[in-house]
């Protein structure tokens, strides 16, 4: 039985970014103009720097499994958002917004996490 | 009798010199960062070639290479200031990021070679914090791919308000190879009484471009 329901939103946005990724050039390698949003099952989390990433294993409307990446920040960052391992944990089931990889690997830059809970928690 | 009348001169006792402010603490990031940048000058032919040709993906810090002052310092993630009467330490969360502010009286050694955060010399004029920074190696100042070609100069100047709660600091980055005219931003700091800077360590392993 598939306990992971998928689903994957596209939205056009047109947003100015004015806050810097500090690390690489956010806007040369995430589609800033537009937003992805995905929803699914937290496999890890990665508390690293200078990214931390989690994992996400998404399955779409054909039944199809994914593994999402978010990229966010890193540990400093995310404890003063108070996003930590301890708070988000493998097996919870969560959405997730944020702008896509150019290159069209399943990988954005998280801007807004929904916690388990449903309520929303912006990140960047 | 003569030596009732001698005076004795006693030289006035020269009030105690105020101590400058206290700028001590971690600051977070209060203005927004733009990596585009506010007010940027129009680049040189030089760095607009180079700014065209840019890959970000050349970019050092994929391969976990410190960015360097000023791009270090001028991004959101928070720092901490250290501060003596000799010199003031700024602890950057970005990077690991240390900048050593050797105030007045500092004598530098003849031979100083390039440095990612460069030299830094400060002094105090009266409530104002001034810190002048060269000798920073080659590299670039926005991860966009604008480029300064060693012959940058920061001069950073910081002050304290709303009762030690702001630290502001106005950054005049002068690059002729890169700008005609200097490149002058502004941003703002609020203090976290409770904060303190997390290690920030990075393993070129780990990148994903």
């Amino acid at each position: 039985m598939r306990t992971v329901v998928g689903l994957v939103l596209v939205t056009l946005l047109s947003i100015a970014v004015t806050t810097a990724a500090a690390h690489h050039s956010l806007a040369a390698l995430f589609d800033t103009a537009r937003t992805v949003t995905v929803t699914g099952e937290v496999t890890r989390f990665e508390f690293i720097a200078p990214h931390g990433y989690i994992h996400l294993h998404v399955v779409d409307e054909f039944d199809e499994p994914t593994v999402w990446q978010l990229e966010t920040y890193p540990p400093g960052m995310l404890i003063r958002r108070g996003l930590t391992p301890d708070v988000l944990r493998p097996g919870q089931k969560i959405s997730a917004r944020g702008y896509p990889s150019r290159d069209g690997r399943p990988l954005m830059r998280l801007l807004t996490i929904t916690m388990p809970n449903g309520k929303d928690r912006q990140i960047q | 009798m003569a030596w009732l009348g001698l005076v004795v001169a006693i030289p006035p006792i020269a009030p105690a010199a105020e101590p400058p402010p206290n700028l001590a603490g971690v600051w977070l990031a209060t203005s927004p960062r733009n990596a585009g940048g506010a007010n940027r000058p129009e680049p040189t032919p030089r760095a607009r070639t180079d700014l065209e040709a840019f890959d970000p993906l050349d970019d050092p810090v994929i391969r976990c290479v410190m960015p360097g002052f000023p791009r270090s310092g001028l991004i959101i993630y928070p720092f901490e200031i250290v501060q003596t009467d000799e010199m003031l330490v700024f602890l950057y969360e970005a990077f690991g990021m240390v900048r050593r502010i050797h105030m007045d009286g500092w004598e530098p050694p003849d031979y100083l070679p390039p440095a990612r955060s460069g030299y830094s010399v400060g002094h105090w004029e009266e409530d104002i914090l001034l810190i002048n920074t060269t000798h920073v190696a080659p590299g670039l100042l926005t991860g966009g791919g604008l480029r300064q070609y060693g012959d940058v100069e920061v001069l950073e100047r910081f002050r304290l308000r709303d009762d030690r709660q702001v630290l502001e600091v106005e950054v005049t980055i002068t690059a002729p190879e890169t700008f005609s005219v200097p490149w002058v931003r502004s941003f703002t700091w609020e203090l976290d009484p409770d904060g303190m800077i997390y290690e920030s360590v990075c393993d070129p392993a780990d990148s994903r471009f």
